[in-house]
């Protein structure tokens, strides 16, 4: 196990080590000659004169306040970076080169991206940031599926203004208007989760029943569990230490595994019991009498399982309605296969 | 030792805390160059309208501090198990943010600090991101979520069950499974070369600490016994990767390992079980220890690349390896025990009276859990306004849990003493689960305005549970020796389903979403998950005016599973599952000294399982009925802010969540057909008033109230844990870089 345990991380450091060294390669050889990459949309070779690309000191003439705004942005900080070097950035990198435009002041000459679909704008963006891990299942997310793209969400320019006014979803005070936040970073245009709540309105009642997971009170963040930009897991959830369900990262203690695992917690998933966002039913069950939620597939024994709960010790009265009274390890237990201890 | 190891993550979170902190203000403190004239004719480029002039940086944030009084009425377990506020001092929020006036400084462009729940809230974190472009990015996060869980209707047979045949007054105050526990998380992530389009190195690293008292139910020898627990475990997670692109390719690899170990355990000294008739059982003494260890080594890699501008292709691969070991140890010491052995003690004289001197159980075990996961992903852009996705998944997994069992009883009955021991039982509890899924979808982009999606989704899973071994739950027999059983079972099921939608914007303020998704299976694993089913979401936004916006949801699920389990066809013997929801919210915001806000949303909850179960029976045999449970919730809020005065604003808001439950149901176990009917009929409400006074440019005082009530029918508890907490506070909120 050592053994294993050491090879991997040889393995790892060895990997890294070599990605260093490759990339320490790379920008030696960049150093000999610019690189040119025809790829992405922002990639396309500096030659301001010839292919139409003015810079984007030249928007600032017109559009101060975007471009003020731009200026904090990861995107305004490309141009800085050697592995940028040679390439477009700023704001012609998302609507194209912009001498026509600044020449004769035409809206047509620039791309402009008011009349196009949400799938149209992201597409532009995914042009660089589909290979990032967090986004590269974009296209095959719930929100692309349902034509909600990068922008309903993100400000590119990170305009400030209007920022975390009050809504319907989560009452954000004047005072809090007044003060940055995540978005600011990530260049949201409102926090969490006042942003998701706009749309997921249903999911706000449930944050106000008496048992909750803590989001409107600022101690978990949505995208804490969910990967808003898609993801291979059902309801776009992340995963926790590798290939384990979200909700493991914070409840490790069901993590396991257990010499005796209750099956479903693996295979179907917390879900299949819990109403995650909120509940008025403690432990967040589907059911608020547990006894009903346990014989829904304990009744009819098939097999090693779903053992149906027989006898005078399992009458349905009030003393043994919480199977959990006794079967008190429910996610799995190490030493008792009917979870007593 | 133990605790200053416990104190890492605080540590390391103030300490990069600090460091960034400083570096920012020695950063800041640095006397500017004289701009050059070239610069001096650049336009300026510092942040919006807001941000206190810090030399290199602008810095904007707030921080509101003060106290916050308490006064509950009725069930405070119950109030501390929904709320936890206590009275006290309380940092309501904060938030930090500096930015390099250019956008990039030597030491970081961006620094961002954001807490709140501190002092008296029971869930406090706080996020540190701080980064410069060229070389680093930081993230930090820590939460401290102290988690109270005391309940009469959860867990407590002590207080419902009816006392005729316990010699014991019921119990109020506390259900078996009350928690009292601190949970400590923290994520500390650092991104090297964050913005490079080769490669970023990426380590992290996430400590977790568990502790704090808890009761659990020990459900044994004869009687029922409520134990405190002495809760207690950690964890540590390590990783390493990196993200970068090679050639077409961009690629990410993660190498983590997580090492965890629960040293949790129970001594207690003489303990009477729930029944108090000195005749049945009883400890004088009684401990158990467990502990365990495991470690989970994962890697993942992903890589993704777009052909020709027109495929897009993702593919992942995750496998974890978790492992864990443990020692079992138990022991004990009372009278009127039932070891539950079969055949022993030997009679005469009667099994009870007794006195146990000693008893003892000694489990030890190892489980491994092997856990591989690959997806691939691709996408078709056909044309500019058709795509064809496919995701392929399989997953597979299998669980090996290996014990072996002894133990020893000392039993004295009279003036006799008898002992008994086994040993080396073993048991091997295997479950396999195999799975396969494919989604086949397409979208078509009408215009920008009209766009439909439609898809189909098969999906392949075969689980197989195998045990073989003795019985742990047994304690033994005498004579016959205990005796080997193995069981097997497999299941497989095939999933069909269907989906669809679209979004429509027929006018500039007016947005519609729909989306369905029909699945059916020929056989279910668990009857509680989704197999046959047919899910609809509505949705729509109407915007009027940039003053006023409506929004509405309506999203039902029908969830009808299949009434065939592992190869038996039984009849009516399903779970119907059906809910509705209803959601509507109204923003107005008429000027800019008013906003308003309100919504209602309406959870109709129908749940009918034929279930199987033993009612005041004395026997094995099995009553067949419906469990039902319903939910009727209705929930209504309304908030608003007013600008009273220039420098007095108010804000104010109510919100009510009321279930109607079963309303006038009742169940009855022994009729025909015999029900078993649950819900929670209950009202939740929270208004709260808070008035804001800007004294200052940098400074508001700020004087609230909030107040709680819950009211649970009768039906959830003989007693009712209704509560009402009124929580006046006052605070000073403090800006920097606020506007004028």
């Amino acid at each position: 196990m050592r053994l294993t345990k050491a090879i991997k991380t040889l393995f790892v450091c060895g990997s890294v080590l070599g990605l260093v060294m490759w990339f320490a390669s790379t920008r030696s050889s960049q150093a000999v000659g610019a690189r040119q990459d025809p790829k992405a949309v922002a990639v396309a070779p500096v030659a301001p004169d010839k292919t139409g690309y003015i810079g984007s000191d030249a928007c600032k003439d017109c559009h101060e306040d975007l471009s003020r705004n731009y200026a904090h942005t990861s995107h305004a900080k490309l141009t800085e970076l050697g592995s940028w070097k040679n390439r477009v950035t700023g704001c012609e990198s998302c609507h194209g080169p912009g001498k026509a435009h600044a020449a004769e002041g035409d809206p047509a000459k620039i791309i402009s991206f008011k009349n196009k679909s949400s799938k149209e704008i992201s597409e532009t963006c995914l042009g660089c940031h589909a290979g990032k891990e967090e986004h590269n299942n974009f296209r095959r997310g719930e929100h692309w599926r349902n034509d909600i793209g990068c922008t309903d969400c993100h400000s590119p320019h990170q305009s400030v203004d209007g920022k975390n006014l009050a809504s319907s979803n989560v009452f954000v005070s004047k005072a809090n208007a007044e003060k940055p936040g995540f978005s600011t970073l990530k260049m949201l245009k409102v926090s969490e989760p006042q942003l998701c709540l706009s749309c997921h309105t249903e999911i706000k009642h449930q944050f106000n029943l008496p048992f909750h997971h803590k989001v409107l009170e600022g101690a978990l963040r949505c995208s804490d569990c969910h990967n808003p930009h898609g993801g291979f897991e059902l309801k776009q959830t992340r995963l926790a230490t590798g290939a384990d369900a979200a909700c493991i990262k914070c409840h490790a203690d069901k993590q396991g595994p257990f010499v005796f695992e209750h099956a479903p917690v693996k295979t179907e998933g917390c879900v299949a019991c819990h109403t995650p966002h909120g509940s008025s039913n403690p432990r967040l069950l589907k059911y608020s009498a547990v006894n009903q939620l346990c014989l829904t597939c304990h009744s009819q024994d098939h097999g090693v399982g779903a053992v149906e709960p027989v006898g005078p010790t399992h009458n349905q009265n009030a003393q043994y309605a919480n199977c959990t009274a006794c079967h008190v390890k429910i996610h799995g237990s190490r030493s008792s296969p009917v979870f007593f201890r | 030792m133990k605790s200053n190891i416990q104190k890492v993550p605080p540590l390391l979170a103030g300490l990069a805390l600090t460091v960034m902190l400083f570096a920012g203000v020695v950063s800041a403190q640095t006397p500017s160059p004289s701009p050059s004239p070239q610069k001096a004719t650049e336009t300026p480029t510092t942040s919006a309208n807001t941000g206190e002039d810090a030399g290199d940086y602008t810095v904007t944030g707030t921080i509101e501090m003060g106290y916050r009084g308490l006064r509950v009425g009725g069930d405070v377990n119950k109030y501390r198990s929904d709320l936890n506020y206590k009275a006290g001092p309380r940092l309501f929020d904060s938030t930090f943010l500096m930015q390099a006036k250019d956008g990039k400084s030597s030491v970081f462009d961006n620094l961002l600090v954001t807490s709140t729940g501190w002092g008296a809230d029971p869930n406090g974190q706080v996020r540190l991101s701080a980064e410069n472009a060229k070389w680093y990015r930081f993230d930090a996060s820590y939460r401290r979520l102290k988690y109270f869980r005391f309940l009469n209707n959860f867990a407590n047979p002590n207080w419902i069950f009816s006392p005729a045949t316990f010699s014991v007054t019921p119990n109020p105050i506390t259900g078996e499974h009350g928690y009292n526990t601190l949970t400590k998380l923290g994520d500390f992530d650092l991104t090297i070369l964050p913005k490079n389009e080769k490669i970023k190195i990426n380590v992290g690293f996430s400590p977790e600490r568990y502790g704090g008292p808890a009761f659990t139910n020990y459900h044994f020898g004869g009687n029922e016994f409520n134990f405190l627990s002495q809760q207690k475990s950690r964890a540590n997670d390590f990783r390493v990767g990196a993200d970068g692109k090679l050639g077409p390719i961009d690629f990410s690899v993660l190498q983590g390992f997580r090492l965890f170990r629960d040293d949790s355990f129970i001594s207690l000294g003489p303990t009477r079980g729930i029944n108090l008739n000195p005749a049945v059982a009883s400890f004088t003494s009684y401990n158990r220890q467990e502990p365990a260890r495991g470690e989970v080594d994962y890697t993942r890699l992903s890589a993704h690349t777009t052909l020709a501008k027109k495929l897009d292709i993702t593919a992942r691969l995750v496998h974890s390896d978790a492992t864990s070991s443990f020692i079992y140890d138990e022991t004990f010491a009372g009278s009127n025990i039932n070891p539950r052995i079969t055949g022993w003690p030997p009679t005469p004289p009667a099994a009870t009276p007794n006195t146990v001197n000693l008893g003892q159980f000694d489990i030890s075990g190892r489980t491994k859990r092997p856990n591989t996961l690959f997806d691939l992903g691709a996408t078709l852009m056909a044309t500019d306004k058709f795509r064809l996705s496919n995701t392929f998944r399989v997953e597979t997994f299998e669980i090996t849990g290996t014990g072996l069992f002894s133990d020893f009883f000392s039993i004295t009955r009279g003036t006799r003493t008898d002992t008994f021991s086994s040993g080396n039982l073993d048991v091997t509890k295997i479950t396999k689960y195999r799975k396969y899924q494919d989604t086949i979808e397409g979208d078509y982009q009408f215009s920008s305005r009209y766009s439909v999606h439609f898809g189909y989704r098969y999906g392949n899973r075969h689980i197989e549970e195998f045990f073989n071994g003795f019985n742990f739950g047994s304690n033994g027999s005498f004579s016959p020796p205990p005796a080997r059983t193995t069981e097997e079972s497999v299941e497989d099921n095939h999933t069909h389903a269907f989906l669809g939608g679209f979004k429509a914007r027929p006018a500039n303020n007016l947005t519609i979403y729909f989306d369905a998704e029909h699945g059916t299976a020929d056989n279910v694993f668990t009857r509680i998950g989704n197999y046959n089913y047919t899910n609809i979401r509505a949705k729509t936004r109407y915007t009027p005016s940039r003053k006023l916006s409506f929004n509405a949801a309506l999203i039902t699920k029908n969830n009808a599973n299949p009434s065939e389990i592992a190869g038996s066809s039984l009849q009516n013997f399903g779970v119907d599952f059906k809910s509705r929801i209803f959601s509507s919210t109204l923003d107005w915001t008429p000027n800019s000294r008013m906003a308003l806000t309100g919504g209602y949303t309406y959870n109709w909850v129908n749940s009918d399982s034929v279930i199987d179960f033993s009612y005041l029976s004395t026997t094995n045999s099995a009553l067949r009925g419906n469990a039902l449970y319903f939910m009727r919730n209705h929930f209504v809020f309304l908030e608003s802010t007013t600008q009273l005065h220039p420098r007095v604003s108010l804000f104010a808001a109510y919100r009510i969540n009321k279930d109607n439950g079963q309303g006038d149901r009742l169940q009855n176990p022994t009729g025909s057909p015999a029900t078993l009917i649950s819900s929670y009929p209950m009202s939740y409400q929270s208004p709260e008033a808070r008035l804001a006074f800007r004294i200052h440019r940098r400074l508001d005082w700020n004087v609230g109230y909030q107040y709680y009530n819950y009211s649970e029918s009768s039906l959830i508890s003989v007693r009712p844990q209704n509560y009402h907490a009124h929580l006046p506070y006052t605070s000073l909120r403090v800006y920097f870089g606020r506007r004028e």
